[in-house]
């Protein structure tokens, strides 16, 4: 367990070592939407990190469970309690290579990101296209994209199986700055 | 006999009614507010990351879902967040606000005590729904 901790550590070290080419942001936000005949569930995650290696097109984006914000807090408690079971998977990764990354320049709309998505311990391989600004001061990327909640192995009780939509909209906003060491 | 009758009735319906009301307000209960709350720690930040960087799975039983108090020195401020930082770590505590506010009167290095729900550690510690503790 602790080399893993010391591994950590020092994957964290090397991303702020050579980390000039890097696009960079730790307050993207992102949603989820689903509708329910008793009530819509809705939730917002302002504190979402992205990383962006603009030599590579790698990119990794990570967020916490419980920073998932909900109207109410039942909701929230049911949420993180029952089926994301944060305690046990406190994150959310989503990590891979841009494709068609070296043909990205000011002029592109769009940016398909290809990467495995991990929520609650399940992968899952993802093609997510966002609309895209890119600037040498900037990447600005918004979306929409459907989740299959079977993929990630998450369960529903059957009393509300079938109230609750097999398919979560994410929506996403992540504004990338260019990565400085202060 | 009727008298009675009608008086059970009667408390049963107030007990449903009893019920009801605390159903609804379970089922329609706004998050913990923050400012509201008293925090269950108070230390500093340099505490609170070394906490998770040496062991994130103790940590996290410990911290996340609780509302934490931390002393720290501001990086960096904008209207939506304040992050912190201790000479003697890379890590930072993310301290972001439920709305936007005004702390342009922050400066880099300015001491400060925030208040706020821990949800976990990703690059930095992060804390959400914050309030800024005025100075005394």
């Amino acid at each position: 367990m602790k080399k893993i901790y010391t591994l950590t550590i020092l994957l964290l070290f090397g991303y702020q070592i050579n980390a000039q080419n890097k696009f960079f942001t730790k307050t993207g936000s992102a949603s989820f939407y689903s509708h329910s005949p008793l009530e819509d569930i809705k939730a917002e995650n302002n504190q979402v990190v992205a990383i962006i290696d603009n030599q590579t097109g790698k990119f990794k984006i990570l967020m916490l469970m419980q920073s998932f914000k909900f109207k109410k807090a039942l909701m929230q408690e049911h949420f993180n309690e029952n089926y994301v079971e944060s305690d046990k998977y406190p994150k959310a990764i989503y990590t891979g290579v841009i494709q068609d990354f070296s043909e990205i320049n000011s002029n592109t709309k769009k940016i398909t990101f290809k990467g495995m998505l991990s929520i609650h311990g399940k992968k899952k391989e993802k093609l997510i296209t966002a609309n895209a600004v890119v600037t040498d001061e900037e990447i600005h990327l918004t979306g929409i994209f459907m989740l299959k909640i079977a993929d990630f192995n998450i369960k529903i009780p059957s009393l509300v199986a079938n109230k609750i939509a097999k398919e979560m909209k994410i929506e996403f906003n992540v504004h990338l700055k260019p990565y400085n060491k202060k | 006999m009727k008298n009675k009758k009608i008086i059970r009735i009667v408390i049963i319906a107030l007990l449903i009614l009893i019920a009801s009301i605390f159903i609804i307000k379970l089922y329609n209960k706004p998050p913990v507010n923050v400012a509201k709350t008293e925090a269950k720690y108070h230390l500093s930040s340099q505490k609170l990351i070394n906490d998770f960087i040496t062991d994130e799975d103790t940590a996290n039983k410990k911290y996340v879902k609780q509302i934490i108090q931390i002393s720290g020195k501001v990086l960096e401020a904008d209207n939506t967040s304040i992050t912190i930082k201790d000479e003697n770590s890379e890590s930072t505590i993310l301290c972001s606000f439920a709305s936007k506010i005004e702390n342009s009167q922050l400066k880099k290095g300015q001491k400060i005590v925030i208040k706020g729900l821990c949800t976990g550690y990703l690059l930095d510690v992060v804390l959400i729904d914050c309030v800024l503790i005025p100075n005394k």
